[in-house]
């Protein structure tokens, strides 16, 4: 295993300009794409959020549930409550006003691993990948590392 | 027109300029006091259409003399606003102090057709009461151009405020009364100096920008209508309050949905959000 010339490592940095305040976005023909553009056919693929207001997460795609999904997130974390974050951060030169979209992108989670098997994401039959915007509309970076063989 | 205007949006923190003058980075972070990411320029279109803010009134600030750059200077606020004249309309800036301070304010009016000029006391380190302004004043008067004063509280601590109450304006407003004035971030904390110059002059206006006692909501509502200040927005000043959120320091939507959220009639929240600046801006024969 140490030192196999065979084993691959490949990223990307997909970038993305979000369009809403919270938005949820399909993204896996996008990794998929990737996975193919490697050509690595058996291993893992690890997706990362780099960003600490927003998500990412696995889940059905269908329209009612992304709606559910985001309405249950904002009553659980509200907007309108009393947050310790909200003040003035000088190493940022602004107020910060955003807790609820921090609180809910715990929730979410920032990572994913999906086994890969013959080029193809193992992804069961009704799984899509969802980056998920909480605070938007951003530029956002979401890294793609395929690891294998 | 159904959408809102958003009377401050700094032109800053966006990539494309960033690209054009890399020192504009180090400049809003140490100067201006953002040190957020840039974005690109899609990142504010799209933020504005989330809000339903149909136009954006764009700024830079001219600090040659006290920082040695210029943020990002009038230029380049030109060529944005030459990208989507649609979308943005540019109030450039000058120092007040400098010599050739009138030609560089004859250009921005001829060439540029900028709405105004942008100053503040803080940054540029003058004091708006000096005569060596009355020359500005008198051109933007007599050009039915918009004179935008920097007050209230600036975040870089190593900045003077001494010249930010708004009392100060009192004098100017009296000697230039055809001279339309608009003072930034409801020049908190001095909120109630504000008013008394907005009572004693017609010609001052105030935007809404500017988020200091804690989240947007709880921020405008406290200054726009808790204890007796509810009546003196609905009642004395309510065609003089414009819309700004100070983008790239506040995301948009929340600015206005912090305005939508307030206890204020619906009327007057209409006309903070987009009637105002209309009138105002058709009073300077800028239509749109």
């Amino acid at each position: 295993m140490y030192g196999d010339p065979t084993l691959k490592i490949e990223v990307e940095i997909m970038e993305i300009i979000t369009n809403k305040k919270t938005e949820i976005i399909d993204i896996t023909d996008e990794v998929q794409g990737f996975v193919k553009k490697c050509g690595v056919r058996d291993g893992i693929v690890n997706i990362f959020v780099r960003h600490t207001t927003a998500g990412i997460f696995l889940n059905e795609k269908e329209d009612g549930l992304l709606k559910d999904f985001m309405k249950y997130l904002h009553k659980v974390v509200p907007e309108d409550d009393e947050y310790y974050h909200h003040h003035f951060f000088y190493k940022d030169g602004r107020a910060a006003v955003n807790a609820w979209a921090h609180i809910r992108s715990v929730l979410l989670g920032h990572f994913l691993t999906i086994p890969l098997k013959d080029g193809k994401l193992l992804l069961g039959a009704r799984q899509r990948i969802f980056f998920t915007e909480l605070d938007g509309p951003h530029s956002r970076e979401i890294l793609i590392q395929v690891v294998g063989d | 027109m159904k959408g809102y205007i958003d009377f401050l949006v700094y032109a800053l923190g966006i990539k494309e300029l960033i690209a054009k003058a890399p020192k504009l980075d180090e400049y809003t972070r140490e100067v201006f006091y953002l040190r957020t990411s840039p974005q690109p320029l899609e990142v504010l279109i799209k933020q504005m259409e989330e809000a339903n803010v149909e136009r954006g009134i764009l700024y830079s600030i001219n600090a040659k003399r006290s920082h040695g750059c210029d943020m990002p200077g009038n230029d380049l606020l030109y060529e944005i606003i030459k990208k989507r004249p649609e979308l943005f309309i540019g109030i450039g800036s000058i120092d007040p102090l400098d010599d050739d301070s009138l030609k560089e304010l004859e250009r921005l009016y001829s060439n540029y057709e900028f709405i105004g000029i942008f100053l503040s006391p803080a940054y540029q380190l003058f004091n708006p009461c000096d005569e060596k302004l009355s020359r500005v004043y008198e051109f933007l008067e007599d050009n039915k151009m918009l004179l935008v004063l920097h007050m209230g509280l600036t975040w870089n601590n190593k900045l003077p405020i001494k010249w930010s109450n708004p009392l100060i304006v009192d004098e100017i407003a009296r000697k230039y009364s055809k001279l339309k004035i608009v003072i930034t971030h409801m020049a908190w904390p001095w909120i109630d100096d504000l008013y008394t110059v907005m009572f004693r002059n017609r010609n001052v206006y105030a935007i809404t920008s500017g988020v200091f006692t804690g989240a947007p909501k709880e921020h405008l509502r406290t200054i726009l209508t808790e204890g007796y200040r509810r009546r003196i927005t609905e009642r004395f000043i309510a065609d003089r309050l414009l819309f700004g959120s100070e983008f790239p320091r506040m995301e948009i939507w929340k600015m206005v949905d912090a305005i939508l959220s307030t206890n204020l009639s619906e009327n007057t929240k209409i006309m903070i959000l987009r009637d105002n600046a209309v009138s105002l801006l058709t009073s300077i024969s800028k239509v749109i």
